[in-house]
């Protein structure tokens, strides 16, 4: 059999690999909170362990199981592993993988629970989540029962299904139906977020196939990044935040702001806030930057969304240099940043008359909230040089803004030239 | 802002007068003043008698007549009371003549009354709904934002007014400690304001495409803000609110009631609707604070007041069975 065999997140190849069966670990009984999947829970004791000692070796491929099958015991494996996880005492594992992974949701895919990182091998029941020391185990408990009690047929979903799950769940916060229960202080859903993952992801890597450069041009700590704003719905945002995120993982989770007249618009609003937009007002700024995070801007407002398609990447006004002076008072280094790609994602055609919607235009877009597959390309400057400027001194000020804004026409310069075709 | 020091010996007990005992916030701080051993006195001035107690004494006060401020005053030098609670606020059903003369006139007259009788500290409450729903605030709202209120609507404008003297007051009376403590929508048992009717009506309107965040105050962390007001050295305005923000679809949620959704253009002719056929009874006029974020910040309270809510939202919210009060 020399047929490669595809291990890993990809969601679209079936039956895997099959593993060797070795004596089951001491995972504690679960039966009594299993899923009552009564043809297959004898056989999930094994099922676990073999699946984890997988990663310990490399794949042997020794006849193929029918491909259903194989996924009904992932499926059950995959619940059976979150159970085991919450149990005390993870078998031989005393500290913590390296990797803080973000927790994963209750719910997961198929193909994302059965492949945690090849790095972490050793161990048999390895957490996808970061193992907690032993006080904070309770929290996956809870996590186990609430997975199980949820969804005893389903669990983990497959990846369609997870996508619908997430695309129903952001349709539902833009109307303003969320329920969201755990929100931070200023909004976000996190849960919200780790269910979009599946979108995001294929997104940012395969549809737009986002480009970053120069990231680390960026400091630790608080820090003002400023990008020009396009595209008729304002994704820029979302999309720096996470090229920031995989990028630098070292630095804080990034917020971003954003104008008066979308963070009020009705569904898009909601949305956008739920996904981590906070308002942009001086006094957000300062408190996020107190905070120690990068604050992402965009200095061209509601005049950057507004832009025929023909006047892509021209820099409007940079307003009065708000962002200047609060990156003076705070201290905090401006980074400026290009971002090509997003005029295409979102070209305005055209706009509609919104004053029904209590907005001041509707967007007439190519396919409507589908954007198109444009390329991205992210690249990041060096920090503007701030030394000796006073936030009160006016003429500091714009002569800092004017030189941000340059910074960034060039950085848009190259990123264009750099992308050889728009779509390609 | 300065400190108010205490110029009295330990021993030395407090004796304390209560406007508005029988009301809404009167319930919320009688049972702490009791049972505190540092209360040797309290004076309770409503128009009717909360339940007795040995430190309990009731003078029955109208403060809608126009001339109660003498009698207050000397009531006030007589008993030589050190801290006033003026909680005479109208939160239940129905904004008639009646409220705005309670809480405008009568906060003036006290205010008088205190001034004449020189009672060196008063507590007065007041409501983070004050500081308006407008979309210009930022996510957190300090004790130094305007208090720009809701334009039509008498409940919060009478407050607004409430203020404005009580701030009138402490320019001119810098020697009197005021503290003014600003509720976020309080909850609980013993609760009935306007939020709380909003809560048990049914069905609950909502605006389609917004989900403002929502803070709330359980009823016991308010009273242990009140209490803690008795004791502290520090004056001026502080925001009491709840552990933690939600958003509105979700303290529905919590709350276990089902929303309406309504577009917002049809949001107040709906609600009007509603209210003339009987199966709900909501001002309209408040409609504007399910439709901005308007989140208060509780960091002054908590560094200075030394105030700590125990309730989060997400449990305040939570159905209870209401207790009925006369």
């Amino acid at each position: 059999m020399g047929k490669r065999v595809h291990l890993g997140n990809d969601p679209f190849v079936r039956g895997a690999a099959p593993r060797p069966p070795t004596t089951p670990t001491p995972a504690p009984a679960q039966v009594t909170s299993a899923p009552p999947h009564t043809t297959a829970v004898p056989a999930a004791p094994e099922t676990p362990t073999a699946k984890t000692t997988r990663k310990a070796q490399p794949p042997v491929k020794d006849g193929r199981t029918s491909a259903p099958a194989k996924k009904q015991t992932r499926k059950i494996a995959a619940v059976e592993k979150r159970e085991a996880q919450g149990a005390e005492g993870q078998v031989g594992e005393t500290a913590p993988p390296a990797t803080a992974l973000p927790p994963e949701p209750k719910i997961e895919p198929a193909p994302q629970a059965s492949a945690p990182p090849p790095s972490e091998t050793k161990a048999p029941l390895e957490p996808k989540t970061p193992a907690s020391p032993a006080g904070l185990t309770v929290p996956t408990l809870e996590h186990k029962s609430i997975a199980v009690r949820m969804s005893p047929e389903k669990a983990p979903l497959g990846p369609w299904a997870a996508i619908a799950k997430g695309a129903m769940r952001a349709a539902q916060t833009a109307l303003g139906l969320s329920g969201a229960v755990e929100l931070d202080d200023y909004g976000m859903d996190s849960q919200l977020v780790r269910s979009l993952r599946p979108i995001t992801r294929f997104l940012y890597d395969r549809y737009w196939r986002v480009e970053v450069e120069g990231e680390h041009h960026i400091p630790s700590g608080p820090v003002v990044l400023v990008a020009n704003h396009s595209g008729g719905l304002p994704l820029d945002g979302p999309v720096l935040s996470r090229a920031l995120q995989l990028k630098r993982p070292d630095l804080a989770e990034p917020r971003w702001l954003v104008e008066d007249q979308v963070f009020h618009a009705p569904f898009l609003g909601v949305l956008l806030n739920r996904l981590g937009a906070v308002r942009a007002c001086p006094e957000n700024a300062i408190r996020l930057l107190g905070e120690g995070r990068p604050l992402l801007v965009f200095p061209e407002g509601v005049q950057g969304l507004q832009k025929p398609y023909r006047e892509r990447y021209q820099l409007k006004r940079f307003g009065r240099g708000g962002f200047v002076k609060i990156a003076l008072r705070t201290g905090a280094p401006i980074i400026p940043v290009g971002i090509v790609g997003a005029e295409e994602a979102f070209p305005l055609l055209a706009k509609l008359p919104g004053g029904w919607l209590g907005v001041s235009y509707l967007p007439l877009l190519p396919l409507g909230p589908v954007p198109l597959p444009s390329k991205w390309i992210i690249r990041f400057g060096e920090p503007i040089v701030t030394q000796g400027a006073k936030a009160e001194d006016f003429g500091d000020v714009g002569h800092l803004t004017e030189k941000t804004r340059e910074a960034i026409q060039g950085l848009l310069r190259e990123g264009i030239q750099a992308r050889r075709r728009t779509f390609g | 802002m300065r400190e108010f020091m205490q110029d009295r010996s330990p021993s030395q007990k407090r004796r304390v007068a209560v406007t508005g005992a029988v009301g809404n916030l009167g319930r919320l701080i009688l049972p702490r003043l009791e049972a505190d051993p540092d209360v040797e006195r309290i004076l309770a001035l409503d128009v009717q008698a909360p339940p007795e107690h040995a430190k309990l004494t009731h003078h029955r006060i109208d403060l809608v007549h126009h001339d109660v401020e003498n009698e207050l005053g000397t009531l006030l030098r007589d008993e030589k009371i050190d801290t006033v609670y003026h909680l005479a606020f109208h939160m239940g059903r129905g904004r008639g003549t009646y409220a705005h003369e309670l809480e405008v006139m009568g906060t003036l007259q006290v205010l008088n009354a205190i001034a004449s009788s020189a009672v060196p500290r008063l507590i007065v409450p007041s409501f983070t709904a004050l500081y308006g729903a407008r979309g210009q605030h930022p996510a957190f709202i300090a004790e130094d934002a305007p208090l720009e209120g809701c334009p039509n609507s008498r409940f919060v404008q009478d407050k607004v007014l409430v203020e404005k003297q009580v701030r009138e007051f402490r320019r001119s009376h810098s020697d009197t400690q005021v503290i003014v403590l600003r509720f976020a929508p309080l909850v609980g048992p013993d609760c009935d304001n306007p939020f709380t009717r909003l809560l048990e009506a049914s069905p609950i309107p909502t605006l389609m495409g917004f989900d403002p965040l929502f803070q709330v105050v359980h009823q016991e962390d308010a009273s242990e803000a009140l209490h803690l007001a008795l004791r502290t050295d520090v004056a001026g305005e502080f925001n009491i609110v709840g552990d933690g923000v939600i958003s509105f679809s979700g303290l529905l949620r919590q709350a276990g009631r089902t929303p309406l959704p309504l577009p917002p253009p049809l949001a107040e002719a709906v609600i009007r609707t509603l209210n003339l056929s009987g199966m709900t009874s909501l001002p309209p006029s408040l409609l504007s604070y399910l439709h901005y974020s308007w989140i208060a910040d509780g960091t002054r309270a908590a560094v200075e007041l030394g105030f700590k809510p125990r309730h989060h939202v997400r449990d305040a919210v939570k159905p209870f069975e209401r207790r009925q009060h006369g």
